[in-house]
C-alpha cells in the first residue's frame, strides 16, 4: 500500500522510468522469429498510477491507440511496485489467465521481466525503458537526444541573453544526453549560447522545479527547458515572459505564449507495429533492445512556435531529415567535454555504449555534473 | 428500554477473545470490501472464484503472502519493541535503508570465507539499523528532543545516502541506472522450495518467539512494560529506565536493519531506490494491530501481507485503480482496529432503573 507515508516518493519513483532505458548488455542469440501460441491476450503493467500526468499517462495514451489499431482489448494494472515479488505475482496471474503478450513500463521491472521471460518462453514480453533482453523479451526506448537537439536549435535562435536553462532529474545517461544534445543544438544555431544545467535530484517535484526555473531566470536565462514531467518550470518561464521547452506530453497549455515546442513520446509508433509483428509471427526481438530513432516518431516534437524565425525552422526541418537519414547525429565529433578534454574525436561518431555511459557535460554548460562515476 | 452503555476496560484479555475479535474484524472488513467490489462492477461469482480462491487457497497466492511477510514481521517487531517503552520510531524505513545498504556492501565486497558471508551480512545489516537510531535515542535521553521528528527526517537522509551510492559507486556502469550489481550467491538466503519463500521467514518467526520470551517472561520485559506504562513512576520506583529504553530502541533499529538485510538477501539480491518503500506505514500498522505483542505481530504481518497480495490480485483481475485498492485495504484495517476495541473494553448495556 503506497499512500499515507510516502505517496510523493512513490509517485516520483514511479515516474523514474521517465528517463530510463535500454542497454546494450543483453545476452540472447539472434533468435528465430517468436511464435505466439493461442489467441493474443495483451496486458500492460504500470509502476505508478496510470493518471500520473507524465510517464505512465503517456504510455497509457499509446495503449488506447494501440488497442484501437489492433482491435483488441488491452488489460491494465497500475501501481504494481518495483520489487521482484509483487511484479512476478502480477505476471503469474496474467499468464495463468491466458495472457501471452505482457508489457512492463518501468526500468525497475527489468530483472523480474528477464526471469519471467525465461520461465514463460511462450509469452512475449516488452519492457519500456528496460535494460534486459531475451528471445522473447525486448526492451525499448527512443533516442530522445535527437528530439532535444532539434529543440535546442529552436531555443538557440530565440535567446537574447545567450543563456538558456535546463532541468534534469538524476545524472544518468538518458538524462545527460538530453541536456548535452540541447546544448549542442543551441550552439549549432547560436555559437554563443550557454546552458545552465541543474539536476533536481527527484523525478517529480513541481514546487522545487518551479523554484529552480525562477533561479535560472534570475541568472538571466530566457529559455527554460525541462527534462521532467511536471510543467511547473515552463509555467514559471511563462509568468516572466520567457520561453520554454516541454517534455513527455505537449505542455503548451502551461506556457501558451512562450512554449517553443515539446519533446513528446508517442509510444504507439513502437507498440502497434511490434505487437502486430508478435501476433503475425514475424517478431524477432533485438538482442540489444529496440533503441529507436526519431524517424519512428516514438519520440517527436510538437509543432514549433512561430516565435522561431522561418529560416531557423527550415534549418530544424533539414537537420531532422539528416538525423532520420543517419547523416547527422547530435554527437558527431569533435565533442569536447566541459573541462576541454575530448569525448569524441573529430570525424568520429559517438557509439551507443558511449551514449549510455555519458556522465559529463559538453562544452557550453554552466554548472557542475553531480556525482560522476569514480 | 436501553438507557445507558457502560464501557469498562478489561484488565486481562483472554487469548481466545483476542483471536475471536481479530477474526470477526477481518470478516467484517472482507464483507464490506465485497460490497465495494460489487459496487465497482465485479460479479459475486468472480470474487469467490478468482479472488478468494487465488489469495487464500492457491499455493502461489499463499507463497506470495508468506514471502512478503518475512520483512513485514521484522518491521512490525521493530515498531513494537520501541513502542513498548513509548519511543515512537517513525523512521523504520531509514533503518531498513541502512540495513539494505550494509547488506549490499557485504554481499558485494566482503572478503574471506564464503560460509560466513550470510551470517555476517545479517549481523552487519542489523548493526547498521541500530546505529541509525543511535542519534535520535541519545538526543531523546539527553535533551528530550522529539524522536518522532528526528526519526522521520533521518529517513530522508538515509534515502539520500542510498541515492548517493546508487548514482555513484554502485551505479550500473553500462547504463548509469541507479541499480547495484547482484550480490554474491553465497550471501543469499536459502529458498525453501515453495514459491519464492526463503529462510528469512523462519528467521523472523524465531526472532518473534525470542522477543515474546523476552517481553513476557523475563524481568527485563517487566521493566520495559513498566517504563511504557508510566516512565515517571518507573523512574521513581528505581527501575533502570535509561537502560531499558536504550535496549528496546536499539533492538528496534536492529530489527528494521535486519528487515533491510532480509529484503536484499532474500528476494531482491541487489539495492535499488524502491526496496524499502512503505515499510514505515506497514510496520506501525502491524505493531498497532498486534497491540505490540510479538506473537501477535506474526499474525498481523501475515494478515497485512495477505491484504497486499489481494490488492495486487484485484488490480490484475479487474484493472481496479490504486485508489479502490487502497480504500479496501483501509476498510479492512479499520475493521480490525474496531474489533480490537471490543476486546479492549467490556460493554454493558444496562437499564437506567437497574443502575439506580
Amino acid at each position: 500500500m503506497k499512500p499515507y507515508v510516502s505517496r510523493r516518493r512513490a509517485t516520483a519513483l514511479g515516474l523514474a522510468a521517465l528517463s530510463l532505458a535500454v542497454t546494450g548488455m543483453a545476452v540472447g542469440s539472434p533468435a528465430s522469429a517468436f511464435t505466439l501460441k493461442g489467441k493474443p491476450k495483451i496486458a500492460f503493467i504500470y509502476a505508478a498510477a496510470i493518471n500520473d500526468g507524465g510517464w505512465d499517462e503517456s504510455i497509457d495514451a499509446a495503449r488506447k491507440k494501440t488497442a484501437a489499431a489492433l482491435g483488441l482489448p488491452i488489460a491494465t494494472s497500475e501501481s504494481i511496485p518495483e520489487d521482484a515479488t509483487a511484479l512476478r505475482a502480477a505476471i503469474d496471474l496474467y499468464v495463468k489467465h491466458g495472457y501471452n503478450i505482457i508489457v512492463g513500463t518501468s526500468y525497475g521491472y527489468s530483472d523480474a521481466l528477464l526471469k519471467a521471460a525465461k520461465d514463460y518462453p511462450d509469452v512475449a514480453f516488452l519492457g519500456a525503458s528496460g535494460t534486459t533482453n531475451a528471445s522473447n523479451l525486448e526492451s525499448f526506448y527512443p533516442r530522445t537526444y535527437q528530439g532535444w537537439y532539434l529543440a535546442g536549435m529552436a531555443a538557440g535562435a530565440v535567446t537574447k541573453t545567450n543563456k538558456l536553462g535546463m532541468l534534469g532529474g538524476y545524472p544518468v545517461g538518458v538524462v545527460n544526453w538530453d541536456l548535452n544534445a540541447f546544448i549542442r543544438g543551441a550552439q549549432a544555431i547560436n555559437p554563443k549560447a550557454q546552458v545552465i544545467g541543474i539536476y533536481t535530484n527527484s523525478w517529480w517535484d513541481p514546487v522545487q522545479e518551479g523554484k529552480v526555473a525562477e533561479a535560472m531566470l534570475d541568472q538571466n536565462a530566457d529559455v527554460i527547458a525541462t527534462d521532467l514531467s511536471a510543467a511547473s518550470a515552463p509555467n514559471a518561464a511563462e509568468k516572466r515572459g520567457a520561453f520554454a521547452v516541454g517534455y513527455q506530453i505537449d505542455m503548451k497549455s502551461y506556457a501558451p505564449n512562450g512554449m517553443l515546442t515539446s519533446v513528446v513520446f508517442k509510444w504507439e509508433n513502437y507498440l502497434t507495429p511490434t505487437i502486430k509483428a508478435i501476433i503475425d509471427g514475424s517478431w524477432k526481438p533485438d538482442p540489444y533492445g529496440a533503441f529507436v530513432s526519431i524517424k519512428t516518431h516514438t519520440v517527436d516534437l510538437t509543432p514549433i512556435s512561430d516565435k522561431v524565425p522561418p529560416e531557423v525552422q527550415a534549418k530544424i526541418a533539414a537537420a531532422r531529415a539528416q538525423i532520420e537519414a543517419g547523416t547527422l547525429t547530435p554527437f558527431d565529433g569533435p565533442v569536447l567535454k566541459q573541462d576541454g578534454s575530448v569525448a569524441v574525436a573529430a570525424g568520429a561518431k559517438m557509439t551507443d555504449d558511449q551514449l549510455w555511459s555519458m556522465d559529463y557535460f559538453v562544452q557550453g554548460a554552466i554548472g557542475k555534473m553531480p556525482a560522476p562515476q569514480k | 428500554m436501553l438507557d445507558r452503555i457502560v464501557l469498562s476496560r478489561r484488565q486481562n484479555i483472554p487469548w481466545h477473545l483476542r483471536s475471536a475479535t481479530f477474526i470477526a474484524g477481518l470478516a467484517l472488513g472482507l464483507g464490506i470490501s465485497c460490497l465495494i467490489l460489487l459496487a465497482a462492477g465485479v460479479s459475486f461469482d468472480d470474487i469467490v472464484d478468482d479472488l478468494i480462491t487465488q489469495v487464500f487457497f492457491t499455493a502461489d497466492g499463499l507463497a506470495q503472502t508468506a514471502t512478503q511477510a518475512a520483512p513485514l514481521i521484522l518491521v512490525g517487531l521493530s515498531s513494537a519493541a520501541s513502542a513498548k517503552v513509548r519511543f515512537w520510531n517513525i523512521g523504520l524505513e531509514g533503518q531498513v535503508w541502512w540495513g539494505a545498504i550494509a547488506a549490499t556492501w557485504i554481499g558485494l565486497d566482503a572478503p574471506g570465507w564464503l560460509p560466513w558471508r550470510l551470517p555476517l551480512l545479517l549481523l552487519i545489516s542489523a548493526a547498521a539499523g541500530a546505529i541509525w537510531i543511535l542519534l535520535p535515542l541519545w538526543l531523546k535521553l539527553r535533551y528530550r528532543v522529539s524522536e518522532v521528528v528526528l526519526t522521520l527526517l533521518l529517513t530522508n537522509v538515509a534515502f539520500l545516502s542510498v541515492q548517493y551510492l546508487l548514482f555513484g559507486r554502485w551505479k550500473d556502469p553500462a547504463t548509469g541506472f541507479p541499480v547495484s550489481p547482484m550480490i554474491d550467491p553465497a550471501a543469499r538466503l536459502a529458498q525453501l522450495g515453495w514459491g519464492s519463500v526463503h529462510a528469512g521467514l523462519i528467521l523472523a518467526a524465531v526472532i518473534a518467539v525470542m522477543l515474546w520470551v523476552l517481553f513476557d517472561r523475563t524481568r527485563f520485559g517487566f521493566y520495559a512494560a513498566a517504563v511504557g506504562l508510566n516512565t515517571d513512576a518507573a523512574l521513581a520506583s528505581g527501575l533502570p529506565v535509561v537502560s531499558a529504553v536504550t535496549c528496546c530502541v536499539l533492538m528496534s533499529g536492529a530489527l528494521s536493519g535486519l528487515a533491510g538485510g532480509v529484503i536484499v538477501a532474500g528476494t531482491e539480491y541487489h539495492l535499488t531506490t524502491f526496496i524499502a518503500d512503505n515499510y514505515t506505514f506497514s510496520g506501525i500498522t502491524i505493531a498497532f494491530l498486534a497491540r505490540f505483542s510479538p506473537l501477535g505481530v506474526v499474525a498481523a504481518a501475515l494478515a497485512v501481507s495477505g491484504m497486499y497480495t489481494a490488492g495486487g490480485t484485484l488490480k490484475v483481475f479487474y484493472s481496479l485503480s490504486e485508489a479502490t485498492v487502497v480504500l479496501i485495504e483501509g476498510v479492512i484495517l479499520m475493521s480490525l482496529l474496531l474489533a480490537r476495541f471490543f476486546s479492549l473494553y467490556r460493554i454493558d448495556l444496562t437499564h437506567w432503573r437497574a443502575v439506580r
